[in-house]
């Protein structure tokens, strides 16, 4: 008898259970400890917002990455194509306003596309293809601006909270519906679990890797559109180092990196609270911009470190 | 009950993961100078045990005597030094390393000098291990990568003898070679012997643990349930033993086959692809299509080829005469199946549940209103896992917990569900247990009646006599010779044509 992991002893229950929810410990942790610092205002009525604001980037793009790290990849260029959109968008406004959702949305599908055509069909390593595709768009996308282009201030009107809340909302049902019972979401993580394995039972591995990037696009796209409505102007710095927070937020969230059916939804949706309460709850403390640098690189480890072989799978490749 | 004169000895020993008790009170005691046959079913403890003895996990209870003198490995390096080595059924060599780096890898301060590792010194040094070991070939500089599965085995050989062992367990081993390395796999198993050792052999296949054996110790469910000497050796006895029931009489199918279905349901065109030439193959309806040759005449790749996964550079497959296979996923639509011979990387998900694995082919037929169900995925993995008797606790246990003959049911089980009107099976028995492999032959037979056609690739002749209704030879990639059951098959016939 070769079993090795068969059902845990009882008195390893506990521990079992603490395990499988330390994200979720981990966010009240953040949030409680950061709730004593800022002497209540963390949740406060009008910081709550501002968290809500801190989500809604990370989270709606860490929500459609679980579909990419399911397959076992990554996505860096996702920072890059919120600035790309954003930069698109910002040009259609010049001929119509009604063209920046259009045009910001599908500037993200096109590069997702492109993507993932490099990963499935050339064969790119995704770590490289993304990083590569990240400075080749922020370089289109700096040169394109030459500065910064400005939409008309009336946008902001699109810039409401109950208008990003639904969006946030919808999104979140559609993905987690999309994950977990549809034969995308399940195809997504057989390919991270094994590609052969997923090939020979009829899985059609590249279109699978090729819609993965190319929803991350989309929901890059749709970020891109509401970054620009915020500050009413894009420039090169927007969405700047996005993809970090992301990456941040889903591993907090204890998303394997490997992939496969150990990844859960749920992991995007605890990892991108965890940030934007963290986010916020450390500039409430007053805590400097650099030392927070170091806190969230510090929390990195340990999320990584506890989460680490939680289901038999390794974080990092 | 220490016995004087045993080289190796151990008493009740138990173990158990979770519920599961792997082995209960298990006792053994083995002479020097003995190869001692340790057979069982998949899951029956003799893996437990041997890893045990090795130092590859720890037991609960129990004492083990190495010359006389207590012993309890504290890991593989220490078990090693007490002179107990292990070759592993799985691979056992590291990657990305020369051949050398891979035999001496954690003795390498043998070979320094000021501090520097001569590598010359190691080469020269390996070298001599595999000539020991009767492997002049294999250039000991060169990667690990650039030899086949079976060169790997070889040097893994040549590792575990390195250390003159005093205690050999071999587990497993020889599915992975051919004859020949099976005859060196041999020699040294005789030369541990030879020189006052004990060599600990496990393997599945009855007549060659008659064969090599001098002793059996037997196991079902983690129970001793009998030590045979060689004297008292015979299949029957064995078998009995392992499964503690009589097989019943048919393991192989025992008609004699009748008039193939004229129907094509499956057909290779003037196939070319890698090793294959230029094949034409035609899969009939309800007919068991047997494809056999030497390991690699080609056969493996035309199980791939009709499957749709590799496509070939001149040729073409069809279903049913005029519908052109184009990949594996319009294969799987069309209702066909594939199960490869590498099962836990290429078959199955192992870092997955028995029920993903089962439902994957057949998501889009367990959706409820659009969405696919769970209550529906549970029910389809339920009943297939248990119409094929998978021995697992749930359909929620993960399937790299599971032992090669239950995860083999899961990949079958998985195309049952799925319900694909043809099957290619490459080496669908490979390292299976005779229970599980039983239950296989049966399952295949029984598909044929109920008119599904199945193709199976094999290297092991006895099997594709005992199951096909025809079989198609390979050599060198070019098809040498076809064979009908109802003409009579034997062996000796189809040798003449692999050769």
């Amino acid at each position: 008898m070769k079993e090795k992991r068969r059902l845990r002893p009882d008195g390893r229950k506990v521990q079992a259970l603490l395990m499988n929810n330390i994200s979720f410990i981990g966010l009240i942790l953040v949030v409680v400890l950061f709730e004593i610092l800022s002497e209540g205002l963390l949740l406060g009525k009008r910081n709550l917002m501002n968290i809500f604001n801190n989500f809604f980037t990370i989270g709606m793009i860490s929500m459609v990455y679980t579909f990419v790290l399911s397959i076992g990849e990554l996505d860096l260029s996702v920072g890059a194509i919120v600035g790309f959109s954003a930069a698109m968008g910002a040009f259609a406004s010049k001929i119509s306003l009604w063209l920046i959702l259009p045009v910001a949305v599908l500037s993200g599908i096109a590069i997702g596309l492109l993507n993932g055509f490099t990963i499935a069909r050339l064969r790119v390593e995704s770590f490289i293809g993304t990083l590569a595709m990240s400075f080749v768009v922020r370089g289109l996308t700096t040169w394109f601006l030459n500065g910064s282009v400005g939409v008309p201030i009336q946008m902001r009107y699109f810039d409401k909270d109950w208008i990003k809340v639904t969006v946030a909302v919808i999104t979140m049902v559609i993905l987690y519906f999309t994950f977990e019972r549809c034969s995308f979401g399940k195809h997504c993580r057989a390919v991270g679990a094994s590609k052969e394995a997923a090939r020979q039972s009829g899985v059609k591995v590249e279109s699978v890797r090729l819609l993965a990037f190319t929803l991350c696009g989309l929901l890059s796209g749709l970020v891109g559109f509401f970054t620009l409505i915020r500050a009413c102007t894009a420039s090169s710095n927007t969405g700047n180092a996005l993809e970090f927070d992301v990456l941040l937020a889903v591993l907090f969230g204890g998303m394997p990196l490997t992939g496969g059916w150990t990844v859960r939804f749920r992991a995007a949706v605890i990892g991108s609270l965890a940030m934007a309460v963290l986010k916020s709850g450390m500039s409430l403390a007053g805590i400097d911009g650099l030392i927070q640098q170091v806190v969230q690189g510090a929390i990195l480890v340990i999320a990584v470190a506890l989460s680490f072989d939680r289901k038999n799978a390794a974080v990092i490749k | 009950m220490q016995n004087e004169n045993s080289l190796f000895c151990a008493k009740g020993i138990c173990k158990s993961f979770g519920p599961i008790h792997a082995l209960v009170n298990f006792d053994i005691s083995i002479p020097a100078g003995e190869i001692r046959g340790l057979v069982g079913e998949n899951g029956s403890g003799k893996s437990t045990f041997s890893s045990i003895a090795a130092g590859m996990q720890k037991w609960d209870s129990g004492v083990m005597y190495l010359n006389g003198q207590e012993y309890s490995p504290a890991d593989t390096v220490d078990a090693m030094s007490k002179g107990v080595s292990m070759v592993v059924q799985e691979q056992g060599t590291i990657s990305r390393i020369s051949i050398a780096a891979n035999i001496f890898f954690g003795k390498e301060a043998m070979f320094v000098q000021h501090g520097i590792l001569n590598v010359r010194k190691m080469n020269q040094a390996a070298k001599k291990a595999l000539e020991d070991i009767g492997v002049t070939d294999i250039n000991p500089a060169a990667m690990i990568d650039t030899l086949s599965f079976e060169d790997r085995k070889l040097v893994e050989l040549a590792r575990a003898l390195y250390v003159k062992p005093k205690i050999w367990v071999v587990d497993e081993t020889t599915t992975a070679l051919s004859v020949s390395g099976r005859e060196i796999l041999y020699r040294l198993m005789n030369k541990v012997r030879d020189e006052g050792g004990s060599v600990i052999f496990i393997s599945h296949d009855i007549d060659e643990i008659m064969d090599k054996c001098d002793s059996l110790t037997i196991l079902r469910d983690g129970v001793l349930t009998g030590n045979l000497k060689k004297e008292e050796f015979s299949a029957d006895t064995i078998r009995q033993l392992m499964i503690g029931r009589e097989l019943s009489g048919h393991y192989y199918r025992e008609d004699m086959g009748e008039e193939i279905n004229p129907k094509v349901v499956l057909e290779a065109k003037n196939v070319t692809s890698g090793m294959l030439q230029n094949a034409t193959v035609q899969l009939h309806q309800s007919e068991i299509l047997g494809i056999g040759g030497l390991s690699d005449c080609g056969m493996h790749e035309l199980g791939k080829v009709l499957y749709g996964l590799v496509r070939p550079s001149a040729g073409e497959v069809l279903k049913d005469g005029t519908e052109k296979v184009r990949d594996a996923a319009w294969a799987v639509k069309h209702g066909i199946g594939y199960v490869s011979k590498n099962r836990d990387t290429e078959s199955m998900m192992p870092i997955c549940s028995v029920r993903d694995n089962i439902c994957l082919p057949s998501l889009k037929d367990l959706t409820k209103h659009g969405p696919i169900s769970n209550k529906k995925q549970k029910k389809h993995a339920e009943v297939w896992a248990r119409r094929m008797e998978v021995k697992a606790d749930s359909v929620a246990t993960f399937c790299n917990t599971l032992s090669g003959g239950n995860k083999q049911k899961v990949v079958l089980a998985k195309w049952l569900g799925k319900g694909t009107d043809i099957l290619i099976l490459d080496c669908p028995t490979r390292g299976i247990d005779v229970g599980t492999k039983a239950a296989i032959y049966q399952l295949i037979e029984q598909l044929k009646n109920e008119g599904k056609s199945i193709v199976l690739i094999s290297e092991e002749l006895q099997e594709l006599i005992g199951m096909s209704d025809r079989i198609i030879l390979l050599k060198d990639g070019k098809i040498s010779g076809e064979f009908y059951r109802r003409d009579g098959l034997t062996e000796s016939k189809l040798i003449e044509k692999m050769v």
